[in-house]
């Protein structure tokens, strides 16, 4: 039976856990008149008080680099305030209705691959003369940014990458996507979950692995670039995550060094 | 902590880099082991970075740090929920003999395999209670109940361990979950 602890008819009774917690924590000062006047109580509360050392006894620390992996990968999911003024801007009136008549363009092309039509975006991209017309699943390779340093200069020049990267679609699974130089329609529609999508040169663009798995990007990667950041030779891969209501879609970038796929910036654009 | 909220990646780094070892605790008794810790306090850290502009300072950034945590933890072993734990947990906890090992792991080993026997809702309880060192108050806050359910949940929480680690006295009668 529980005690009261206003009761003074307490030989008979015992402190229940709850009560027993709450006098380890100051909560219960009462329950000290019934203590050390009862061996069972008194055991139980050592019993808590043992448990409630255990869990703050020594906690092991984080594995080696888990930290450095931890902190970059925030980083990498934060919104930079130096790169805030970068957002695109409200396109003119004029521009949203070219690019309704573009998507009507790629979608009609697009069922034209689908339906076996000639793959002539693999060809444009091969050829450097990549177009929007290519389509949700394929990664274009921007070739070589060259030196660079400066945050802004890269978001700059991954925007003009990324007019002609393909147009973010929410991930579908199973979804048919344009299939690589050396991949069947078959081995790609099996890989379209974000950051697995085919590139147009046929291989898997290096870091891609650790940066999906480290960061977790939200979106399908949709373009990779070389360049060598402050002198060190690196990737820059971006995903694009889809719309989110009236939310306009944004791309996160991450650039990595190429030698050990460390993180060298993240930023959004 | 102003400048991290505006997103200046130096203090942001600070900030993180300064509450990572105890985050990363909390996750570590959380989980019950090092794997899913590690990749848990990551989710953590990137809860709160997303999470910082809305930080509205009505409460210390610790306590507001360690509900995101909570939440991000819990979501994250949620999603692993069905994948196979580390140490078997489905019998009773034995100690491993100190003389063949060392003590602090047995002890270490223990303390994981108890917590996780414990509903999730007792262990977030007693870790931020016995680990963190939250009042009950802070506790209703991090974990969005009353501070009456505070104290019968960190009450369930210790017995289920006390009675897990064998060196419980007989058993007075379990409080109820009470508001």
């Amino acid at each position: 039976m529980t005690i009261h602890l206003d009761d003074e008819h307490l030989d008979d009774e015992h402190l229940d856990d709850e009560q027993l917690s709450a006098y380890l924590d100051g909560q219960e000062p009462g329950a000290a008149r019934h203590l050390g006047t009862c061996a069972r109580c008194d055991e139980r509360l050592a019993a808590l008080r043992d448990a409630a050392a255990a869990i703050a006894g020594r906690v092991p620390g984080p594995p080696a680099g888990a930290e450095e992996r931890a902190v970059a990968g925030a980083l990498a999911g934060a919104p930079p305030a130096s790169v805030v003024h970068l957002r695109r801007r409200r396109p003119a009136p004029w521009v949203a209705a070219a690019a309704a008549i573009a998507a009507l363009v790629v979608g009609a092309g697009a069922v034209r691959l689908l339906r076996g039509g000639p793959s002539t975006t693999t060809q444009a991209a091969r050829s450097g003369r990549a177009s929007s017309a290519l389509a949700a699943g394929t990664v274009l390779d921007g070739g070589d940014l060259g030196e660079l340093s400066d945050a802004r200069v890269l978001a700059e020049r991954l925007r003009t990458g990324l007019a002609e990267a393909p147009v973010a679609a929410q991930p579908t699974a199973g979804k048919t996507s344009v299939p690589g130089p050396a991949q069947s329609t078959d081995q790609q529609a099996s890989r379209a979950s974000p950051g697995a999508a085919a590139t147009v040169s046929g291989s898997r663009p290096p870091c891609a692995a650790e940066a999906q798995r480290t960061y977790g990007p939200p979106g399908p990667l949709v373009y990779t670039a070389s360049l060598r950041w402050e002198g060190t030779p690196a990737v820059a891969l971006v995903y694009r995550a889809p719309a989110e209501g009236t939310r306009p879609a944004r791309s996160q970038v991450l650039v990595m060094a190429r030698a050990d796929c460390r993180l060298l910036v993240a930023q959004l654009i | 902590m102003a400048a991290a909220g505006r997103g200046d990646r130096d203090a942001l780094n600070t900030l993180l880099r300064r509450h990572y070892r105890s985050l990363h605790a909390v996750c570590r008794r959380l989980a019950g082991n090092d794997a899913d810790a590690a990749d848990a306090a990551q989710e953590a850290l990137l809860a709160i970075v997303r999470g910082l502009p809305g930080f509205d300072q009505r409460s210390r950034f610790a306590t507001w740090a360690y509900r995101v945590t909570v939440n991000a933890c819990l979501d994250e072993l949620r999603r692993r929920s069905r994948r196979p734990v580390p140490v078997d947990d489905t019998g009773p906890v034995s100690r491993v003999a100190p003389t063949a090992v060392d003590e602090a792991v047995a002890v270490r080993l223990d303390i994981d395999a108890a917590l996780r026997r414990l509903p999730e809702e007792y262990r977030a309880a007693v870790v931020l209670r016995d680990l963190c060192g939250l009042d009950y108050a802070e506790i209703a806050e991090v974990l969005d109940i009353p501070a009456g359910t505070v104290r019968s949940r960190i009450a369930r929480g210790r017995a289920g361990v006390a009675d897990a680690l064998g060196n419980s006295a007989p058993t007075p009668p379990r409080p109820r979950d009470t508001p």
